[in-house]
Parts: C-alpha cells; structure tokens; sequence
C-alpha cells in the first residue's frame, strides 16, 4: 500500500486530500508544518509527499530541501495556490516531481501520484 | 516772240474769215478736185452721199448745161441721165424764173454764191415745180470758175401754199429783178465779148454793135490813142472814173494822164513785146489830182498793112484792189518774216500735195535742206515714217470735210539718224475764196515730249515721295488745292477729295491769325519771289490746334503757277522745345552746379551755380577748359572721367579747386549723356559743395565711431523678382567692429550671408520690411553668428537701406540666462523628483498590487481548492449518481474555477509575465487579431486598412502576448474614432527591426497627456483600468523592443511598435 503525507498548514486542506487519498485507497498522513512533515518523513518513509509551497515557518520549497536530504527516492508533488511558474520550477530543480495548483483538480493529483508511484515500483 | 505769234495767230484768223466765206461757194469744186486727185475713197463716200441725198443735186457748165445730176433730181424732174445730158439748164426754168435764174448764175459764174433761189422748173411731165436752190461756183485747179454746183430742194408743196400771197409782191420785185439782172447778164457778156476780141479782130468787129450799146454804161475806161500818143476815143466812164470830160481829152498827149508820163514808154516797150498787154498796171492821175491805180489791158492797133495805127485798151480803177493788195502784200511780208523768224516749222503745200515753201525753222526741224523739199511732193518728204502715213490720210480727210483736223504728232528720222517729234497743225490756205493750198505748222515737240515724259516720272516720283512723307504736302493753284497728300487727311482730318472740292476754302485750315500771313506769302509767291520757311497755325476739323512750319515753292502744275507746300507737324517739336527750355532754366537755375563737357573732357556749358560755387564771374573763364583742372587731384578727376566712358556714371566725393586756389569738398555726381542709341554725347556733371555737410558729417560720425551701440548700414540684395535675398554691408562704426570682431574692411560691399557664414542671413525679414517701408523695427535676440544677445534697432535711410544699431545684451542676457537656467535645473530636478516620485507611488502601488493579487489569489484559492476538493471528491462517491446531487456538486466545480481564473487574472496584472518565445509571424498574428475584432470594428465603423509587409514578419515572439498587445492598440484607436475612421496598420522592415505601424484618424492625443500614457492606471476613459497601455508596453519592453507614439490633436495618432528582428 503506497502512503502519501499531505503536507499543508492549513487543516481543511489537509482533511479533504486525506479524505480523497484514502478513498481512492492509499495509507495516507497529514502534517500542518514543515517540521512535522520531517518527522513523519522520517518515522514513517512515505513514499510520495504532498507538500504545500506556501507555509509559515518553514516552506515548502525549505521543507522539499530537507526531504530529498532525508531521502532522494520520496516523490514530492508540490502543491501551490498561485500559478508562479518560477516556483514551479525552482521546485523541480530542487528534486520536486511536478507541482500542481491550487484549486486542485482531484483526477489531475491522481494521474500524478499514479504514475510517479508506477516509476518509483519499476 | 508772244506778241509775234498773236499777230500771226490773228492774220491767220483773219485769213480764214475771208477764206470761210468763199469756202462754201468752192464746197463742191474743191472738194470734187481733190478727191479726183487725191482721194478716190473719200469720193466714192461723197458720191454716196450725194446719190442718196433727197435734195436735188446737180453741177452744170457755164454755159448752163447739166454735167452730173443725181438720182434725187432724175426721180424729181423725171428725166434719165441721157435726156439731162441734152438739156440746158435753162431751159426747163419757168420763163418768168429764167432772167431771175439767169441774173444769179451771172453772178455764180464771177463766184457769188446763190442761195435761196426759188424758181419753177419744169418736169418732164410738162408740169412745174418750185424749186429752193443754192448754188456755188467750182474752181479749177488754176483758180478760176468753171462749172457750178447747185443743191436745189422741191418745195412746190410749201410753194404753193405761199405763192397766193407772195405772188403779188414777187411779181412786183420781178419786174426790178428782170430788169437789172438783164443790164448785169449782157455786160458780163460783153465783157465776155470783149475778152474775145483781145484775142480776136474778128469777134471785137462781130461785137461792135454790142460793144457801142454797153459803151456807155460801161465802168471801166475804153480808150484809144493814135500813133502819136494822143487821146482819140475815149469812153465816158472816164468821167465817173476819173473826173475829166471825155471830150476834153481827146486830142490831148495820153502821157498828160500818166502821173508819171515817163512810165508811157516802158508801157510802150512792154506792149510792142507782143502787141497785146494785159493786166499792165499804170498809175495815172485823176481830175482832181488823185492817182489812180489802173489795169490796163491794150493793144497795139494795126492797119490792113500792119503798120501801128495806135493803141486801144480798156483801164481799169484799181486803186481799191491795189491798195488792197499792198496792205497783202505788207501783211504777207510781215507775215512771210514772222514766218521765217517763227520757231515753228511752217510749210506749204498746193492742192496737188507739192511742197511750195517751208521756213527755216521747217528745215532745221525736218533735217533737210530747202531744195530738197520745194517742189517735192509732201509725201515724199524725207523719211516719214510709214506708220504715220494714216495720220496724214486721216489729217485730210477731216480737210475736206471742211473741218480743223486736230494736230497730229508725227516722229521722223532726220538725215543726221536722230529722230524727232513734231505736232503738226494743218489748215487749208485760202486765196480770196480760193482754196490755194494747206499750210502746215509744224512744232518740234520733241524736247517737249522728252520733258513731259520727265515730267510725269518726276510728278510720278514725286507722288510717290509725298504719299510717303511724313510731312504734309499740298499744291495749291490760284487758290484752289489741287493736291494733297495722305497726311494732309490724316492730320487735318478732312477726306482727300474734300480738299479738292471746287468750293473748298483752304483758308479754314489755317488758325485766324495766321491767314493774312498765308495769304500775303502766297500772293509773294505768285509774283515769283522766293518766301523763306515760317511757322504758322493750323486748325484741324475737329478744332485742334497744330503748330506747323510750312515751307513753299513756287512750280508749274498743268502749265500754270501753283505752290508746293511741304508742313512738318512741329506740336511735338514745339513741346519738347518748350520742355527743353524749362529743363534748361531748371538747369541754369538749380542749386547743384552742373557742368557739361564734351567727350575730351573739356567744358561745353556750366551753369550760374558752377560759376558762383568755383568762384569764376564769367562762363567765358571756364568754357573749352579741361574738367579736370577744376579739381585738386587731377590725377582723380582723370580717373571719374575714364571711369564715365566705362560705366555711364559715377557718384561720390572729391575735392574741387576754386579760381582762387581754395578747395572745398564736393559731392560729384557724373555721369554720360547718351543719345537715343546709346551713343555718347557729352558728359555731365553735378556737384555740390559739401563741406559744412561734412563737417556735420564728421560729427555725426565722431558720434557714430565714439558710440558703444554697434552701427552697420546695410543695403538689401534683391533678386531679379524683387524679392529680397541678402543684404551688403555699406559701413559699419567701431563699436561693431568691436562688439563683433569683424574688421570694417573685410564686411564693407560683403554679403550678410557670407559674413555671418549663414544660409539665410540674420533676420532678413524684419530688415528688408524696414528697409521697403521706412518703418523702425527693434528686435531682442540671439545673434547666432555672433553667439551674442542684441537689440537690434533697425531704421531705413533711404529705400533699400537699412542701419541696425546693436546694443550688446549679452552679458545682461546671460545673466538673465543663467537665473532662468537654475530656475530650469530646479523644475527639471524637481519634475524628476515628482516623476521619480511616481514612480516610486507607482512601484509601490504595483508592489502592493502585486502583494496584494498574490495574498488574494492565496487566500482565495485555499479555500477554494478545498470546496473545489470536496466538490470533487463527492462527485466520485455513489451519491454523485443521483443527478440531484451531482449537479450542484458540477456547479460548485465550475464556479470555484470561474472564481479561480479571476484571482489568476488579477495575479497577471500584479506581476510581469515573461514571454514565451516563438518564431511568429506579426503579420499573421495581426490577421489573427483583426479577425477576432472584425465585427466590432465594422460596428464602429472604422476602417481597417492594411500595408502589411509581402515578406512574411516572422520574428521570436510570444503571439498570444502580442495579440494582447495589438487588441489594446486596435482598441483604443477604435475609441479614439467614435464616429468611424480609418485604421492604417502597417508593417515594415527596418534598420534591423520590423515596425508596426498603427495609425488612426481619431482625435489625438493632448501633448499633456503623452508622457503619461503608458502609466499604469492612467486613463481618459470612463470604465478603462489604466492598465492597457501599460500591459502593452510591458510586453513590447519584455520582447527588448519599444513602443512609440506620436499624436496631433485632432488629426489623429500612431503607435509605433518595434520589434528586434532576428
């Protein structure tokens, strides 16, 4: 069973992908700061993170940096609320997987987690 | 030589009285003769004449028997020719006509001519006829009688009518008429008889009885002498003769008789010549003394034995005819003188055509000698021409017919080869009734000829001059203008022919008061003096006044005196001669002191002020003395005058020389005098003493150098329409020199343009105003030639000069300058501040913008990604089958996106989006544009009018941004036009870049407004953001390409869009 960490500070966010997620069958954690998306990343080595750019404290893209640290093979899709292409792409070359904005399209964050689950199996 | 030819004129005159009376008597004879010897044509036309004349006409002999009768007579009498030939005239008279008849024919037959004669005449029915006749002799060749020539009318019709009551008064007259015509008929018998006995013994004895029966009746004196001279018989007429009684005489020596008696023997010697004398003229004296001029005709008488009894003969009184034929003969002699003396040719010619006598003058004309002529026969007269012959025929034709022919002109060749001319009067010579011959006067006309041929080409020749003169030319007889020529009409007005109206008085041309002056010159004129030229005044139809001079000759036109005047029209002369004598006084008068010299330079006239102003009291002093003395610097003066012969004129200063050795400056003007054609005549001067002008002068221009305005006096260049072009400096003062650095030599005569080094010189317009109009002008400005402040007074002189006084403000301006300067660097700094300041409100605004779009579009998009999210998640739960719950749940969707894409929207604004790079072609993606915008555009009625580039704009663009770019543009043109208009777009290739052009015809953009334009929110329109323009230029400065504008208020704008190409 793939497990996806959701990564957002905002807790509706966080409770409606949790809900989508696990519907859609994956084992699926929440965390509403950068910090505890460490932790869990450690604790519990999810295999993709949803991680939400835009965050108090730490960032998303800080929070992206210490996962690849952390490890490399954790797909990251960020997720954004503005269509800042820059960010987008800073992501990428930070390790992100893709990155997808905000208001989510649910079948789009499906396709993505699909196939980045197919590669990460193959 | 006049009175000669009048005398002769009138002895001829009188001639041809005489010869006039007994021609008409001769008529028939002469005529007859002639034509028989000369003329058979001209008979033959007489004949005609006479055969078919109505009139009876008839020549008879003396004997009365008919020799020719015509055909009127025969039809009238009834006779043939043979029966006329038979009878005697006489006797088919009425016997109570016959003495009548017979008394006239007596005197017919000693040459009186009958007229009138009405007699019966019998026909040869037996019946008589009242006959009218008149009747005149014929005489023979030699002069005497021989037949008669009668012309007889039948008038017995009107006879009848006045015989009852003539016939008694004729019968009364008959009785007289027969009784003395009878005493008339037997004493011309007897003389007949007597005649006869002359010649014959025989008929005297036959006669005697006769003879003694007229005795006593008989005139002339018969007389008879016997050998010793001694009166034996003699007839009584010697009493009525010659005053002695017949019976005294006789016995007395004849000689006693004799005025002369020594005459009796050369009688008697004349008279034994032959023993018969006749026509012997003696002169004897009457009774009282009175000679007597008598004709004798006598005879020796002879007895049986022949022995000399005696002489016997009858005298005749002839003093009359003696005398008669002395005053002839004086008057022939006289004659026969003028004739040899006349310069005319005079010939005569007897009835045969033989030449008898010719004069002098004759022989000089014909060439030839006298014995070459008399005698000869006219018609071989030397060298007649045969062409002239007709006119001879013709000359006595008209002879004959008793006429005057009209002179001929005859041209012969004279012995010596020349050839002459000669006008030929011809008339018959008349001897008593006789016509003896024709005279022939013949003038040499060949000078005359020649003179009149001359004549008519020097009248011609002269016509032809007058008509072509400019003057007006007339001749005028007694009075009367008989020529005129063309300008005599065209000034005066009149019509040619009205001048040579009889009635017209060429007086009226001429002014009143100078009528008596004509008149008396041309009466001057008549008696042949010579009248110098004079002035007078002529009056033209209309009125007008002409000053003339006229100048006259005295010539024979058609043989008589006339005046040729020639008039010259001297208004204009007189005008100008009045003119010239003003301009002279003006010349004599004026304050300037001129002077002429000719062209060597010497003086040919000066003036009283030349005079006074050089000091000299008489002109005399100065005349024929070279100009140039009269200057101190001769060399100088030498050099004007060369200067003249060059360039017409000269004007300027030099100083002069007066008499007495003192010298004052002069303004000289000088210059040539040229004729008409530009010749020259003279040189002329004017002069004016000067030195207290100068002296003025000079402290004006102490003033004008020590002044500190700068001082230039200009004259305007004008080009060949007038229009001024430059102007030359003419001076300039010191402070100019100063103010500007410019050296007086170097500016003077140069060009302003060249000066100042300039296109167009400095200011031209305002000078050349004041220069044209007078009217002082003052400008403040830069001088940029010489890089300084001035004010520029200008003022004019004189026309086509200008000064200008420079006042140097430039330091004062600099001053000036500067304040305005740090004014300006101060509003410069302090619209940088604002406009740096706006742009700090605007970055900040943006900044806050773009905070505030990124803040909205995040707090915004949470929430909605999360009701998007749930939306979604309930759309794949079972309960999403339930349309009641799926569509709302679609809708939550679709507006959370709507909602999303506004936050998008805005989040664009706040941030600039970087172009995505493509090769794009401008032009298709402006196609792309226009398409989307093309029914608005048509709603708006905006043209679009495309000047796209034919190779395709392809360029590394974003097209999407672009056409974000061209929609504003379009956009705002369209607003720009809210009534319709057109919308240019074009695209061109240029200097590396493509440019597109996007022009309007709206209503511009204020000046005010175009820095601003590209701010973002600023806005003209009501609901615009302000943010357009700004998107746009954010786009075009994102491609490194630029965005321009330019707008006229009212005409329209255009934006400029440049694009980097490749």
């Amino acid at each position: 069973m793939a497990r996806i960490l959701v990564v957002d500070d905002e807790q509706d966010v966080c409770d409606m992908l949790e809900k989508f997620l696990r519907i859609k069958g994956y084992e699926v954690s929440t965390a509403l700061s950068g910090e505890v998306a460490l932790t869990l990343v450690k604790e519990e080595k999810p295999h993709i993170v949803l991680l939400d750019i835009r965050m108090p404290e730490m960032d998303g893209l800080e929070c992206l940096e210490r996962i690849k640290e952390i490890d490399k093979e954790i797909g990251v899709i960020m997720i954004t609320a503005l269509k800042q292409e820059e960010v987008g792409k800073k992501a990428m070359e930070l390790g992100a997987y893709d990155y997808i904005t905000k208001p989510l399209s649910l079948q789009y964050l499906q396709d993505c987690l699909m196939v980045k689950l197919l590669q990460m199996t193959t | 030589m006049k009175d000669k030819d009048r005398t002769k004129e009138q002895l001829l005159e009188e001639l041809g009285k005489l010869r006039q009376k007994l021609r008409k008597l001769e008529d028939a004879e002469a005529k007859h003769k002639q034509k028989e010897q000369l003329y058979k044509e001209s008979e033959e036309k007489y004949k005609l004449l006479v055969e078919t004349s109505n009139d009876m006409i008839f020549t008879v002999d003396l004997g009365g028997n008919f020799l020719f009768v015509n055909q009127a007579l025969k039809k009238i009498l009834g006779y043939s020719r043979e029966d006329i030939k038979k009878i005697n005239g006489f006797a088919l008279v009425h016997p109570e006509d016959l003495s009548r008849v017979r008394k006239q024919f007596a005197g017919l037959v000693e040459g009186k001519k009958v007229n009138n004669m009405e007699y019966r005449y019998k026909t040869k029915k037996g019946n008589y006829i009242h006959i009218l006749n008149n009747a005149s002799p014929i005489f023979s060749p030699e002069g005497n009688i021989v037949a008669a020539f009668g012309i007889a009318r039948d008038i017995t019709q009107r006879k009848k009518i006045e015989e009852k009551l003539q016939r008694a008064h004729d019968e009364l007259e008959l009785g007289v008429r027969k009784r003395t015509s009878e005493l008339v008929l037997i004493n011309k018998k007897l003389k007949k008889e007597i005649e006869k006995r002359k010649r014959t013994e025989q008929a005297l004895r036959e006669s005697e009885e006769k003879y003694r029966s007229i005795f006593e009746s008989f005139q002339d004196v018969y007389y008879k002498t016997d050998r010793e001279g001694r009166v034996t018989i003699i007839s009584p007429s010697v009493y009525s003769q010659a005053g002695y009684d017949p019976k005294e005489m006789i016995g007395k020596p004849v000689t006693d008789f004799y005025l002369n008696p020594a005459d009796r023997e050369a009688f008697l010697q004349e008279l034994k010549k032959s023993g018969v004398i006749n026509d012997y003229e003696l002169k004897l004296k009457a009774n009282n003394g009175r000679v007597i001029e008598a004709s004798a005709n006598s005879r020796i008488i002879f007895n049986k034995d022949g022995e000399p009894m005696g002489v016997e003969g009858v005298l005749r009184d002839i003093t009359g005819r003696k005398q008669a034929e002395e005053a002839l003969r004086e008057s022939e002699e006289k004659y026969r003188e003028i004739v040899e003396l006349a310069p005319d040719g005079i010939l005569t010619i007897d009835l045969k055509g033989v030449i008898t006598s010719c004069n002098t003058a004759f022989l000089n004309l014909a060439g030839v000698s006298k014995a070459n002529i008399i005698g000869k026969h006219f018609t071989k007269l030397p060298r007649v021409r045969p062409r002239d012959i007709h006119k001879y025929i013709k000359m006595f034709n008209t002879l004959l017919k008793e006429k005057t022919p009209k002179p001929i002109e005859i041209e012969w060749h004279r012995k010596d080869g020349t050839t002459r001319s000669g006008e030929f009067h011809v008339s018959l010579m008349k001897k008593g009734p006789k016509t003896t011959g024709i005279q022939v006067i013949a003038r040499d006309i060949t000078e005359r000829k020649r003179t009149r041929q001359v004549l008519e080409e020097s009248e011609e020749k002269f016509r032809n001059l007058a008509e072509q003169s400019p003057n007006m030319i007339f001749i005028n007889k007694k009075g009367r203008v008989v020529y005129a020529n063309k300008k005599c009409a065209e000034i005066m007005g009149y019509k040619r022919e009205e001048f040579y109206l009889p009635d017209f008085d060429f007086l009226t041309l001429i002014a009143p008061e100078s009528r008596e002056l004509i008149r008396a010159s041309f009466k001057q004129h008549m008696k042949g003096q010579d009248i110098p030229s004079y002035e007078y005044t002529l009056i033209t139809r209309d009125g007008q006044r002409i000053e003339a001079i006229i100048t006259t000759r005295l010539i024979n036109y058609d043989g008589e005196r006339a005046i040729l005047g020639i008039i010259t029209d001297i208004t204009e002369r007189k005008r100008t001669e009045q003119e010239l004598s003003i301009k002279d006084w003006a010349i004599k008068s004026s304050i300037s002191a001129i002077a002429l010299a000719d062209l060597e330079g010497n003086f040919i006239y000066v003036n009283d002020s030349f005079l006074q102003l050089w000091g000299y009291e008489n002109e005399n002093e100065v005349i024929g003395k070279p100009a140039i003395k009269f200057w101190r610097s001769e060399e100088e003066a030498l050099k004007i005058t060369k200067a003249l012969h060059d360039r017409w004129n000269w004007i300027g200063e030099l100083e002069a020389i007066k008499k007495d050795g003192s010298t004052f400056d002069a303004q000289l003007s000088a210059s040539m005098v040229t004729d008409a054609n530009g010749n020259p005549i003279c040189m002329m001067a004017s002069s004016l003493d000067i030195t207290e002008h100068k002296i003025a002068e000079e402290k004006y221009s102490s003033l004008y150098s020590a002044m500190n305005e700068g001082v230039c006096l200009h004259e305007i260049i004008y080009d060949n329409k007038g229009k001024a072009v430059d102007y030359r400096f003419i001076d300039i003062n010191p402070a100019y020199e100063l103010i500007t650095g410019l050296k007086k030599e170097k500016v003077i005569g140069s060009k302003a343009s060249q000066i100042y080094r300039t296109a167009n010189p400095p200011f031209l317009n305002i000078f050349a105003k004041a220069a044209e109009t007078g009217e002082p002008a003052s400008i403040e400005s830069y001088f940029p030639p010489l890089k300084k402040y001035f004010i520029i007074s200008t003022f004019s002189p004189e026309k086509g000069k200008f000064a200008t006084v420079h006042t140097d403000i430039t330091e004062r301006y600099e001053t000036e300058r500067e304040l305005i300067d740090a004014k300006e660097q101060a509003e410069t700094a302090l619209r940088k501040l604002k406009r740096v300041q706006s742009q700090l409100i605007q970055s900040a605004r943006l900044a806050a913008l773009g905070k505030l779009s990124a803040g909205i579009a995040h707090e915004i998009n949470n929430p909605l990604s999360i009701i998007s999210g749930h939306a979604q998640i309930l759309l794949m739960d079972k309960i999403a089958d339930s349309p009641e719950i799926k569509e709302p749940l679609e809708t939550i969707k679709k507006q959370v996106d709507r909602a999303s894409s506004i936050t998008d929207q805005l989040l664009q604004f706040s941030k600039r989006i970087k172009p995505r790079l493509k090769k794009s072609n401008v032009n298709e993606t402006l196609k792309d544009t226009l398409v989307l915008l093309r029914q608005q555009l048509s709603q708006d009625k905006i043209k679009i009018v495309k000047k796209l580039s034919s190779k395709p704009a392809f360029i590394r663009a974003d097209a999407s941004q672009l056409q974000q770019v061209f929609m504003n543009l379009i956009s705002n043109a369209s607003h720009a036009m809210p009534n319709g208009g057109t919308l240019t777009i074009d695209t061109t290739f240029k200097d590396g870049n493509l440019e597109t052009k996007f022009t309007d015809t709206g209503c511009g953009i204020p000046e005010r407004n175009l820095s601003k334009i590209f701010e973002p929110f600023f806005t003209t329109k009501k609901d615009g953001t302000g943010l357009g323009l700004s998107i746009a230029y954010g786009i075009i400065k994102a491609h490194k390409g630029d965005i321009k504008v330019k707008s006229e208020e009212g005409k329209g704008t255009t934006f400029i869009i440049i694009l980097p190409y490749e």
